[in-house]
Parts: C-alpha cells; sequence; structure tokens
C-alpha cells in the first residue's frame, strides 16, 4: 500500500546561459540574455574534440610569489636533478660526471620527503636512494645514467605518477643493472627464492 | 582612488571543482559504484537525479553531478578551508576516474562564487563603479544605465585561463508554498542587494590524470585567485 502522493516543496534554479568556456555551477542565478543559436565556432579548439595538447607542468602548478607549494618545490627540485644528470650525461671527465651524479644522491632525501607527492612518487625516490647506495660508490654506467634520468624526468612531467606506473619504471631501472631492494630485503628475498628452489 | 574592497569583504556563496574528460561510455555501468565507494567518504549520500547520462547525489560536504563528459563537486565552503574542500574533491574525483577509467582530463576547472551584500542595488552599483575596472565615462548607453552593472574579464593562452566577474546583483528568493502547508511554512520573499564576484579559473590544454594532484592544486588556485582578486579590486583597473 503506498501513501497518497504530497506536494513535495522543490527550489530550482533555473539553468543559466553558459559563457562560452566555463566550469559548470549550479549555484549561479543569472540575469536573462537573449538565447543565440550559434553558441560558439564550429571548429573545436577545445574541449574533449579537440587536439590534445597536454599541459605544461610548471603552468599546471605555477610557482606564486609569497606563497609556499610542496609540489612546486618537489618539481623545482627535480628539475635541478635532471639537470645534474645532463650535465653528467655531457662530461667528458669521468670525476666531474660522477661528481654531478653525487649531487643526485644527495638530493634524494629531500626529494623523498615529498612522497606525499603521489603514490608512485616515494617509490620511485625510494627506489633510486637504494640503487645509489646498492652501488657501493661505482661510477654509473653512461646507460644507467640515461635510464636513471628518463625516469626523473617522467616523475617531473608526471608528479601524482600511479602506483602501477612507478612500478614499471622501477622495473627499467632493474633492467639496466642498478638493484633497487634494500640490501637487507635483497638478502631476505634471495633467501626465501633459494628456500622456494629446494 | 583605488576601491576600498577586498576579498576579505566577500563571503564564500559557491565553489565548484569540475573535471571534463572524452565521453565516458562507463557511466552507463559504473555510477552506482561511484556512489557506494563514496558512502565511505561522505555523510549521508541522497541521490537527487538519476538517468542514464546524468546522476546528481548530495551530502552534507556538498553537491555532487557525473554525466557522461564531465563531474562536478560544488561546495559552500560555510566553514571549511581549501584543504577540506580539496580533500572532498579528491575522494569523488578519485573515484569517478577509477570507476569511469579516465586517464586524462580535458578541461579541470575551479570556479569560486563570492558576494558582498549591501542596503540597496544603489549602494551596490555604486561600490561596482567606484571600482573603475572599465575605462568608459560614466554616461547612459543604451539607454540603460549610467554605469554597466556587470564587468567580465577573461584571460587565456594554449594552457590556462581565467575570468572574473563583478555584478552588482539583485537577487530575489520567492518560495511559493502549497495552501495545505501555509500555516506551517512562512512564505519566502526577500530580496537581497550584492556584488558577486564570481571567478572561473581552468585549464585550457588537457592534464593527464598523472600529472594532476587535486590537494595541492586546488589550494595553490586558491591563493592565486585571493592574489589576482585583490590586485583587480586594489587598483589592477588603472
Amino acid at each position: 500500500m503506498s501513501d497518497t502522493g504530497i506536494n513535495v516543496l522543490r527550489i530550482r534554479l533555473n539553468d543559466p546561459p553558459q559563457l562560452r568556456d566555463e566550469t559548470t555551477t549550479p549555484t549561479v542565478s543569472r540575469g536573462e540574455s537573449t538565447q543565440s543559436p550559434v553558441r560558439e565556432i564550429a571548429l573545436d579548439t577545445r574541449g574533449p574534440h579537440a587536439f590534445a595538447r597536454v599541459i605544461d607542468i610548471d603552468r599546471l602548478y605555477e610557482a606564486v610569489p609569497g606563497t609556499s607549494s610542496q609540489i612546486v618545490r618537489a618539481l623545482e627540485l627535480l628539475k635541478q636533478v635532471s639537470d645534474f644528470l645532463v650535465e653528467a650525461q655531457k662530461s667528458d671527465n669521468a670525476m666531474d660526471a660522477d661528481r654531478f651524479v653525487q649531487r643526485v644522491q644527495l638530493a634524494l632525501p629531500r626529494l623523498f620527503a615529498y612522497r606525499s607527492t603521489g603514490d608512485g612518487f616515494g617509490v620511485i625516490i625510494n627506489s633510486l636512494h637504494f640503487a645509489f647506495s646498492n652501488l657501493h660508490g661505482t661510477p654509473l654506467t653512461p646507460d644507467q645514467l640515461n635510464v636513471i634520468w628518463r625516469v626523473l624526468r617522467e616523475l617531473r612531467a608526471r608528479p601524482a605518477m600511479s602506483l602501477e606506473q612507478a612500478i614499471q619504471r622501477v622495473e627499467e631501472l632493474e633492467e639496466c643493472g642498478l638493484e633497487v631492494d634494500p640490501p637487507n630485503i635483497g638478502d631476505v628475498l634471495e633467501g626465501a627464492e633459494s628456500a622456494q628452489d629446494e | 582612488m583605488p576601491s576600498s574592497l577586498t576579498f576579505d569583504d566577500f563571503k564564500p556563496f559557491s565553489v565548484t571543482c569540475e573535471l571534463r574528460y572524452k565521453n565516458a561510455f562507463l557511466i552507463y555501468d559504473r555510477t552506482g559504484n561511484v556512489i557506494e565507494e563514496l558512502r565511505e567518504s561522505f555523510t549521508d549520500i541522497n541521490v537527487s537525479t538519476a538517468g542514464p547520462q546524468q546522476t546528481a547525489f548530495a551530502s552534507e560536504e556538498g553537491t555532487f553531478n557525473i554525466e557522461i563528459g564531465t563531474c562536478r563537486f560544488t561546495s559552500d565552503m560555510a566553514d571549511k578551508s581549501a584543504e577540506t574542500f580539496a580533500e572532498h574533491c579528491k575522494a569523488f574525483f578519485d573515484a569517478v576516474a577509477d570507476q569511469l577509467r579516465i586517464s586524462v582530463f580535458t578541461r579541470i576547472g575551479i570556479r569560486y562564487i563570492l558576494r558582498k551584500e549591501f542596503k540597496t542595488e544603489d549602494e551596490s552599483k555604486a561600490a561596482l563603479a567606484s571600482m573603475m575596472l572599465v575605462n568608459l565615462k560614466p554616461t547612459k548607453r543604451f539607454n540603460s544605465s549610467d554605469s554597466p552593472t556587470e564587468v567580465l574579464f577573461r584571460w587565456e593562452d594554449s594552457q590556462t585561463g581565467a575570468f572574473v566577474r563583478l555584478k552588482a546583483d539583485t537577487v530575489e528568493i520567492k518560495l511559493s508554498v502549497p495552501p495545505e502547508l501555509q500555516k506551517d511554512v512562512p512564505k519566502v520573499d526577500k530580496k537581497i542587494y550584492a556584488l558577486t564576484l564570481d571567478i572561473d579559473y581552468y585549464t585550457v590544454a588537457s592534464v593527464e590524470r598523472e600529472q594532476w594532484n587535486c590537494e595541492e592544486w586546488l589550494p595553490q588556485k586558491f591563493r592565486v585567485i585571493r592574489k589576482e582578486v585583490d590586485g583587480i579590486l586594489q587598483g589592477g583597473g588603472r
């Protein structure tokens, strides 16, 4: 059995006439405009059907003078680190190259402090930290240098990288011969693997 | 003389964050999943409109809207910080992007609407005129008012854009009560004279999901809005 229907009070705002391109909001009550049948030129220069040009990361998170933003600082530091790696790649002298790489290594703990930027951010920085530790001072090969530079550049372009994407990047680091697990964890895993084999 | 108004003189009315994306056809199958996922993060979710292409629902924290090519969260911002708003947005947008498998946003926009109330319509118009945002002599045009009652500026390049709109508004609130409820519900017939400040800050270029950290982006954009609006109100018009 259902109750007799009653009037329910509803307040509805009229759909406001939209500007050419505005964030829709249910709360604007704008004065009446004369409706125009042609709102936009048919050529799509924006919106879902337009050519998808991806935003520049430095424009997405702009540094605002007088304010402090964690992601802006993280991006600045990532840029510095990438620049060091470029310098190391360019360098003809192995000692100079290694000096630039050491600067990268020193910046990693500061980058780790920005791990809340994204799920994948901490994973990549952490993996790089252990990759450097596991080298025990051995210089990076040109290939390893190139892969680290590419991974960090990718992280700068996509700082909110997902865990899955970060794991793929970490695998790239491993493929070029870098050991990204903490030394003791590596021992444990090796032990577990050999136990399984037996 | 610069206007004496600052951003802080305006009271937040509503704030909306909206994502646009290529038509997400999974909306037909997974809107329910989005709502169920959100029940863990929001209080008393109630669906107000449910349709194949559009679903609207509300909670104590704000109102939500999912459409085939866009989704948005709106809050009144009362007693809430930008960080809290960003937290709510993150929970909502993560659920939508995960369920509808959206990896690229074609536009991200934040629409912030504030009001400063005045006693009369003339006062709100005078406040707008005093800002001298438009370099036009105060004279009757189109046989209508002496000064513009609404001013809109838009800045845009290939990456981001923004508009700021100021309007001397008269908001009429009328609530007609059905006869059977008239003795219990008072009739409402009220006029509010206000200067409405309406800001829309948005991306023009597409944003990959892995670029966008909602909890960082939103508070940063609120700071930019505050700074830029103060600049405009405090003599940016000259």
